[in-house]
């Protein structure tokens, strides 16, 4: 997780108060549920910020507390980052502005607030995560000892073959390529469908049809621009890799047994 | 050697400064010693190991490795038959016979080659196919996924040309088929095709330069993709949970 975002680290469901909330109230509000700022809504929505160094320049002023409400010493705007910025602007932003803390939106709504403390917290320690090593390394370990011993099998149980030496002048009667490239073999002889359009079609819609799929398949993500990741909320992409992986099995098998 | 700062070595060195010490801390030096202490190799491999992982990381994630596993067995079995392969066609086959049935351990060695260039092939698809529905091919990792297309055709185009290399009835003849596909394309096909055999023969040009492909370009191009491949993913993380 080289890169981590704002809503790996914020505290959530952000503390609100209303403008009409009396210093004293809040103060002791933040010391009990030991935050360190308070969102400030109103009828309208979001109108502001309370922190905790606020209250400490409130008590500086050496104005009376008594009587004063949240609205008086509030900051009157939001500096606000989505969730899914890196940790990275959340810092430049909080230098820049001169804050200690942002307000964190997802499609505009305020969901959590990150502080510069949170940005503090050590790497290794991002909830939901497992350190490489040891726990990592394992998996990764046990995948290789297991390849390993495969390929060892593979090769002392069946030894690489060895056929006849190239004759160019003899053509044997069965010619197949490996099987990873049976499927592309395959589609080139299905592409004798095309002969009725002309005598250059077979081969060159062949070709061409396996180039543009070939383009499609590395450019990918500049087609597919949908940002969502969970395959319920993506059922083209998720369809076309289907109908992708069968066609390619499906010719393979074709191949193998034509 | 764990227990011990650069400190501590610091120390040590002062008392008895003989450069036979010198010679062993630059063996060592590379986690400990003299090295560690103008580079810091151990907060940097500390900071390596460290490193988090997301949680929902199973097996399915490990086929990228795996894959980079085989890659490295095929470079070493690749070099080892290198030492005893000759690239033209009168000793070609020859020698890979020499190979399989003379070189001690050489049937071996020429079975893991094999293997691993067909499993190489299962396991990058298993990965392509665990990325793709995954969504981990989205950005920020968009880039990563182009690099990771061009090293699967890469690994094609190792065993296309690979194939040819024993010099046996199916590879050449698989060639010579082979190598009339680039011939479909408008216009350039025919001098692609040609420039492929390096003649209108699949011959001894063609064995020459399907050697250099496999044994040089390839590989040098290969290496330049994963080093790309392997700093995107380092830099970006792996992709969240769904």
């Amino acid at each position: 997780m080289g890169m981590m975002t704002v809503g790996d680290m914020m505290s959530r469901d952000p503390v609100s108060v209303p403008p009409s909330c009396p210093l004293r109230e809040a103060a002791q509000l933040m010391r009990r549920l030991r935050i360190r700022s308070l969102l400030v809504r109103d009828d309208s929505g979001f109108i502001g910020i309370m922190t905790g160094t606020d209250l400490a320049n409130q008590v500086l002023s050496d104005e009376p507390i008594d009587g004063k409400t949240v609205s008086q010493i509030m900051t009157p705007h939001l500096l606000t980052i989505d969730l899914d910025e890196p940790l990275r602007v959340a810092n430049e932003m909080m230098a820049a502005h001169h804050v200690r803390h942002l307000v964190v939106v997802e499609d505009g709504q305020p969901i959590g607030i990150i502080s510069a403390r949170d940005l503090l917290v050590p790497e290794e320690d991002v909830p939901g995560s497992i350190p490489f090593w040891p726990n990592h390394l394992l998996k990764e370990v046990v995948a290789a000892l297991l390849t390993i011993a495969l390929i060892v099998a593979l090769a002392v149980l069946s030894p690489a073959p060895m056929l006849n030496q190239a004759d160019p002048f003899t053509t044997p009667a069965h010619i197949k390529p490996e099987w990873y490239f049976l499927a592309a073999y395959q589609f080139l002889k299905f592409a004798e469908v095309f002969t009725p359009l002309g005598e250059w079609a077979p081969k060159l819609l062949g070709v061409g049809i396996m180039g543009v799929v070939v383009l499609i398949l590395v450019f990918f993500p500049f087609i597919d621009r949908n940002r969502d990741r969970a395959p319920r909320r993506r059922p083209f992409a998720i369809l076309f890799g289907i109908v992708c992986t069968l066609a390619f099995i499906g010719f393979t098998v074709w191949g193998h047994f034509s | 050697m764990a227990g011990k700062t650069p400190k501590a070595r610091r120390g040590f060195k002062s008392e008895s400064a003989t450069s036979v010490f010198n010679l062993v801390s630059l063996l060592t030096g590379s986690l400990y010693g003299e090295l560690d202490e103008r580079l810091d190799f151990r907060t940097a491999l500390s900071r390596a190991l460290k490193k988090p992982v997301p949680a929902h990381v199973n097996f399915w994630f490990c086929f990228g490795g795996v894959t980079f596993l085989i890659f490295l067995i095929q470079m070493v079995t690749g070099v080892a038959l290198l030492l005893y392969y000759r690239p033209t066609v009168e000793q070609a086959f020859a020698s890979v016979v020499h190979i399989t049935n003379n070189v001690p351990f050489g049937w071996l060695v020429r079975g893991f080659h094999h293997w691993g260039a067909n499993l190489i092939m299962i396991t990058v698809m298993l990965h392509a196919l665990r990325v793709f529905f995954h969504g981990s091919y989205k950005a920020p990792r968009d880039f990563n996924w182009v690099v990771g297309t061009l090293l699967m055709f890469a690994l094609l185009l190792f065993g296309f040309s690979g194939y040819l290399l024993p010099w046996t009835e199916l590879s050449y003849w698989a060639t010579v088929v082979g190598a009339e596909i680039p011939s479909a394309v408008p216009y350039v096909g025919e001098y692609l095709t040609y420039f492929l055999k390096g003649g209108d023969q699949v011959g001894q040009l063609a064995l020459t330069r399907f050697f250099a492909v496999h044994v040089v370009i390839l590989p040098a191009g290969a290496l330049v993709l994963l080093l790309l491949h392997f700093l995107m993913i380092r830099r970006l993380g792996i992709s969240g949970p769904l």
